[in-house]
C-alpha cells in the first residue's frame, strides 16, 4: 500500500491510502498435485466471475519448509492462466520474499485476525482455496449429497417441485424446498424440512432421531409427516389442519401441528 | 433447426395418440414440415387415427434394424403435403428399441423435417423412455382426474431425470401442460378438476384445455387427426394450443360454461 506524498511541485499525480476489498486465496497445502486441480476444479468453471480479478496468496497456513518448496512463480502463472491477477503474497517466510518480488509479487503484512472468507462464508473446505458452494443441489433421484462439512452441516435447497415417484434426502442438515412436494413423492432430512409451497407428499423430518426437528409447510395436506420416528398418516391427521399453513415438531404423546394460518397460493 | 417433440403422459387412455395426431397435423396445417412417430410397439394405433393403416409397409424397428430404408418407412399424408407418419410394429415388443437405434432415426428425421411429433405408449417403461430421451419439448397430456395428474407429475420428473438433456445437462427439455377431455359444466358442479388445480399441482407452463367431445371419437375412428376434420371445438382448441406452443399469444377458450344463447334456449342445442 502507497503511504506518503512527498511531491512538493505543484503535483502531477496524488499518491493515497486506500482500503480494498481483495480476494485472498489461502493455501492450506503445497502439494502440486492437490493444489493445481483443485484450483482448476473450483476457480475453472467461474472463470468469467473471477476473470481479472486481483488475487493476494496467503502462506500464513503453509509450514516454512513447504513454503520454500512452493513454486511461487508456477503458481502465480498457473492462476494468471485461470483469468486472475496475483498482485501479492503475504504470511510468507522471509526465505521466500526474494522469489516473491522475482515473481513481481508485492510483499504484504500478515493478515489481521477478523478477516472473513470472501467466497465461502460458512463452511471451511478441506484442502484449499477459496470455494462457492453451489446454492441448489438437484437430487432427482436420491442422491446423497456432497459430504458434509466440518464446520455445519450444509442445508439443501431444491428449487423445483418435488414430483411423484422423486425422493430428495438431506442426510445430514435441512431441506428447504421452494415449491411443492406433490403426492407420490418423499422428502427427507436429517434436520428441519421447510416446504415454501404445498406438502402433499410425505416429509421425514429429524430422521437420525434429532426430537428438535420440525417440519414447516405453507399448505399442509401430507400422506405422511414424521419427526424423529413419529409419524401421522393423512387419514389421522386433524381435520383442523388440513390445507393450513403448518409447523409440526415432535411433543410429547405424538406430534404436535401449530397452525400459522391459511395459505392460497393464487390468491 | 429441427425439434423433438414428445407427447407423452404416464397414464393410458388420456388422449396421447388423438393429441399426436391433432397436434402434427396441425404443425403442418401452419406450414411446418412435420413427421409423428408412434412408439407404441405392440400396440400401434397412430396409423388408425391417421387414417394409413392400409398403407403401412415398413416400420420404426424395420428401419432401426436395417431392413427398411427410412424414406420406404415413412407414410406421406393424403391430405396435407408436410405431414409425413412413421409407424411402430405391431408384432414385435417394446424391449426391441434401443436408445442408439431411436437416436439414428430421430438423427435423420432432423436433416428433413421441422418438428418430429414422438407419440409415447402409456407407462413409464422402456417405450416411454425411448420416446422421450431425445426431445425438446414435452406435451403433457393429463385429464382433470386426480389419478392422471399424478402419473403426468411423475413423467415429469423423469423429463427432468431421464433424458438425454438431463443427462448431458443441457438446457432442459421444456413442458407444456395439456389438459384434454375438459368439461366445464362438470367442473362447475365439482365432480372434475378445474384447470387451474391441474396448473397448481404439476406447476408447468399451460397450453390450454382440449374440450370433451363426441366428434374426437368419431374422427378417430374415421382416421382423420381432429385438426383436420369439420369445423369443431376440439379442433379450434387444438390449433390454439399450437399456436402458444408456437410462441403466439392466444386467449384461452373453452373454459367457461358457455352461457345459452337465446334461440338455443328456445330450440334447444
Amino acid at each position: 500500500m502507497k503511504t506518503s506524498d512527498t511531491s512538493t511541485a505543484p503535483p502531477v499525480f496524488e499518491l493515497k491510502g486506500s482500503v480494498l476489498t481483495v480476494m485472498v486465496l489461502h493455501v492450506r497445502e503445497t502439494n502440486p498435485e492437490l493444489l493445481y486441480p483443485q484450483l482448476e476444479k473450483k476457480i475453472g468453471p467461474a472463470r468469467s466471475f473471477f476473470a481479472n480479478a486481483p488475487l493476494v496468496i496467503d502462506l500464513k497456513m503453509v509450514a516454512e519448509d513447504e513454503q520454500s518448496a512452493l513454486d511461487l512463480q508456477y503458481l502465480a502463472g498457473f492462476l494468471r492462466g485461470l483469468g486472475l491477477v496475483p498482485v501479492g503474497v503475504r504470511g510468507h517466510v522471509a526465505a521466500i520474499a526474494d522469489r516473491a518480488l522475482a515473481t513481481g509479487l508485492g510483499l504484504l503484512a500478515a493478515a489481521p485476525k477478523t478477516e472473513k472468507s470472501v467466497a465461502s462464508p460458512e463452511e471451511a473446505p478441506p484442502q484449499a482455496v477459496a470455494e462457492k458452494q453451489p446454492a441448489e443441489e438437484h437430487t432427482a433421484d436420491a442422491q446423497p449429497p456432497e459430504p458434509p462439512q466440518p464446520a455445519r452441516a450444509a442445508t439443501m435447497v431444491i428449487a423445483h417441485p418435488v414430483r411423484s415417484g422423486q425422493q430428495v434426502v438431506a442426510p445430514e442438515g435441512d431441506l428447504v424446498i421452494l415449491s411443492s412436494v406433490n403426492a407420490g413423492a418423499e422428502v427427507i432430512a436429517a434436520g428441519n424440512i421447510h416446504i415454501y409451497g404445498a406438502l402433499r407428499g410425505r416429509a421425514m423430518a429429524g430422521v437420525h432421531g434429532d426430537v428438535s426437528a420440525r417440519v414447516f409447510s405453507l399448505q399442509c395436506n401430507p400422506e405422511l409427516v414424521a419427526v424423529a420416528g413419529e409419524y401421522v398418516v393423512n387419514d389421522l391427521l386433524d381435520r383442523a389442519v388440513l390445507n393450513q399453513s403448518v409447523i409440526v415438531t415432535h411433543g410429547t404423546g405424538g406430534l404436535r401441528f401449530e397452525v400459522l394460518g391459511d395459505f392460497r397460493p393464487h390468491g | 433447426m429441427s425439434k423433438v417433440v414428445v407427447v407423452t403422459s404416464g397414464k393410458g387412455g388420456v388422449g396421447k395418440t388423438t393429441t399426436s395426431a391433432a397436434f402434427a397435423a396441425a404443425l403442418a396445417v401452419r406450414g411446418y414440415k412435420t413427421v409423428v412417430i408412434d412408439f407404441d410397439v405392440g400396440l400401434r394405433n397412430l396409423d388408425l387415427v391417421m387414417g394409413c393403416e392400409r398403407r403401412v409397409v415398413y416400420d420404426l424397428l424395420n428401419v432401426i434394424h436395417g431392413e427398411g430404408a427410412l424414406n420406404q418407412a415413412l407414410i406421406k399424408d393424403k391430405r396435407v403435403g408436410n405431414l409425413y407418419i412413421l409407424p411402430a410394429s405391431q408384432t414385435r415388443d417394446k424391449d426391441a428399441l434401443s436408445n442408439e437405434g431411436v437416436g439414428k432415426v430421430i438423427e435423420a428425421l432432423r436433416q428433413s423435417f421441422e418438428y418430429i411429433v414422438c407419440d409415447s405408449p402409456a407407462g413409464i417403461e422402456k417405450g416411454a423412455m425411448s420416446a422421450m430421451y431425445f426431445a425438446d419439448e414435452a406435451l403433457v397430456v393429463t385429464n382433470p382426474e386426480i389419478s392422471s395428474v399424478r402419473d403426468s407429475d411423475r413423467i415429469i420428473g423423469m423429463l427432468a431425470s431421464k433424458t438425454q438433456r438431463a443427462e448431458q445437462d443441457s438446457d432442459p427439455v421444456n413442458v407444456h401442460l395439456v389438459v384434454t377431455r375438459y368439461d366445464p359444466v362438470r367442473v362447475e358442479r365439482g365432480d372434475m378438476l378445474s384447470a387451474d388445480d391441474v396448473c397448481e399441482i404439476l406447476a408447468i407452463p399451460f397450453l390450454g384445455v382440449v374440450p370433451e367431445s363426441k366428434l374426437v371419437l368419431a374422427a378417430s375412428n374415421s382416421g382423420i387427426p381432429v385438426t383436420l376434420a369439420e369445423d369443431n371445438d376440439a379442433s379450434e382448441a387444438y390449433f390454439d394450443m399450437v399456436d402458444r406452443f408456437l410462441g403466439e399469444d392466444v386467449p384461452y377458450r373453452f373454459m367457461d360454461v358457455q352461457k345459452k344463447g337465446f334461440f338455443s334456449r328456445f330450440f334447444g342445442s
